[in-house]
């Protein structure tokens, strides 16, 4: 298998669209999905309207492990993909350095209730 | 039949129990092995060997009327996308040799990526997708095929259902090779017949009905058979048991699904299967 030029998939995006059935218009449409860091938030059904969002107190305890963990993790991930492929990683490494405090801000933001889905 | 899933669970059965059974089985026809009766012997062999399989899963859904949507295959969930969860989870039964996925086209790049960043280890082959879903089973069955790919049996996986236990496909496996193919099913009590103007009309012959499931496994000799056939006579399956059933007389035997065992096509589904893999204590890649 290779990834043919293709560059590897970060987790840039805190905001996903994809069809699936909707619960309420009962048929397929486009829904918007939003992530904060591994943990689905919300989604919102951009037909009707519909959303589901966790509201529960475990959400933000759920979110600062999964931040703890994944920068635990870090080094290790960062090292994997330095050995697998140093070309890309060293390429990719100055915007993903410059970009990460943005997505945290996203992330955070995500997380938030007010004016969010 | 109890047979298969005390075979599939390890059971060490006595041949005088199962002699019963055994008669049925030798009268069972293969596809393409119609001329080899079974003796008692080969088939004890048979069911005390460790079939091979070759997994197939299909992540190129019916495509989207929605051109910004993604493929809800790749959708994130708990850390990798989801296909990588239906991947690894296959990856891990130990009588799966290779894992062929068959993806659209313009998203090869993309799988391909995926796959070598959240499953490295995992030995997948990609091929295109066609424009349903049984097009796309023949595609990878052909590259199967044309690969001189060997295996006893095959395993059909929609990409969606994320959180297929390796167990599960395991016992599928083993009943599939034992008997010809093996679906998961699980029982549907609250099923009604509808009717015009979505009347309530009693379910016919009063027949148990069940929710079926993937992973399907089937011989390879049955898949390869019946694909063929439905190729030259333009005939297009549901799914991949009603194709093999249509062309060949496998017998295929239900065994009990897995209620986990979701497919992904309602957004509470993407939160539920977080949910599960969350106690799973997943890995990150």
């Amino acid at each position: 298998m290779g990834s043919e030029g293709h560059a590897a998939p970060e987790w840039t995006a805190t905001v996903y669209l994809a069809e699936l059935s909707c619960g309420r218009c009962a048929e397929p449409s486009l829904h918007e999905l939003r992530y904060a860091g591994r943990i689905l938030v919300a989604s919102r059904c951009t037909n009707c309207g519909a959303t589901l969002r966790r509201a529960d107190p475990a959400l933000w305890i759920e979110y600062l492990e999964d931040l703890l963990q994944r920068v635990r993790t870090k080094p290790r991930r960062m090292a994997t993909r330095a050995l697998r492929n140093p070309r890309r990683f060293f390429s990719e490494l100055p915007k993903s350095m410059l970009t990460k405090p943005v997505h945290l801000a996203e992330e955070f933001r995500t997380l938030l209730p007010i004016g969010k889905v | 039949m109890v047979l298969p899933a005390m075979i599939a669970a390890g059971a060490r059965i006595a041949p005088e129990l199962t002699r019963p059974i055994r008669a049925v089985l030798r009268c069972i026809r293969v596809p393409g092995h119609e001329s080899a009766r079974r003796t008692d012997a080969n088939l004890t062999d048979m069911l005390s060997q460790k079939p091979s399989a070759v997994a197939v899963v299909l992540a190129g859904g019916n495509g989207s009327r929605f051109g910004a949507a993604q493929n809800k295959v790749y959708l994130p969930l708990a850390g990798r996308r989801v296909i990588s969860w239906s991947v690894e989870s296959l990856a891990r039964v130990p009588n799966v040799t290779g894992i062929v996925v068959a993806v659209r086209r313009d998203e090869r790049a993309f799988a391909a990526a995926v796959l070598e960043r959240e499953v490295p280890d995992a030995p997948v082959l990609l091929v295109d997708g066609g424009q349903s879903r049984h097009e796309s089973e023949y595609n990878a069955f052909r590259a199967i095929e044309e690969r001189g790919i060997n295996a006893d049996v095959l395993v059909v996986h929609d990409g969606a259902r994320p959180l297929i236990s390796p167990d599960l496909v395991s016992r599928l496996i083993g009943v599939a090779y034992a008997v010809g193919g093996a679906i998961p099913a699980l029982p549907a009590p609250d099923v009604v017949a509808l009717g015009e103007e979505g009347l309530i009309e009693p379910v016919m012959d009063d027949a148990p009905v069940a929710r079926v499931q993937t992973p399907q496994v089937f011989r390879t000799g049955a898949v390869l058979t019946a694909y063929h056939a439905a190729a030259r006579e333009g005939f297009i399956g549901t799914d991949t048991a009603s194709c093999v059933e249509h062309f060949t007389d496998t017998v295929v035997q239900t065994i009990p699904g897995d209620d986990r065992n979701i497919k992904v096509t309602y957004p509470q589904d993407l939160f539920t299967a977080e949910r599960v893999l969350a106690v799973t204590h997943y890995v990150m890649r």
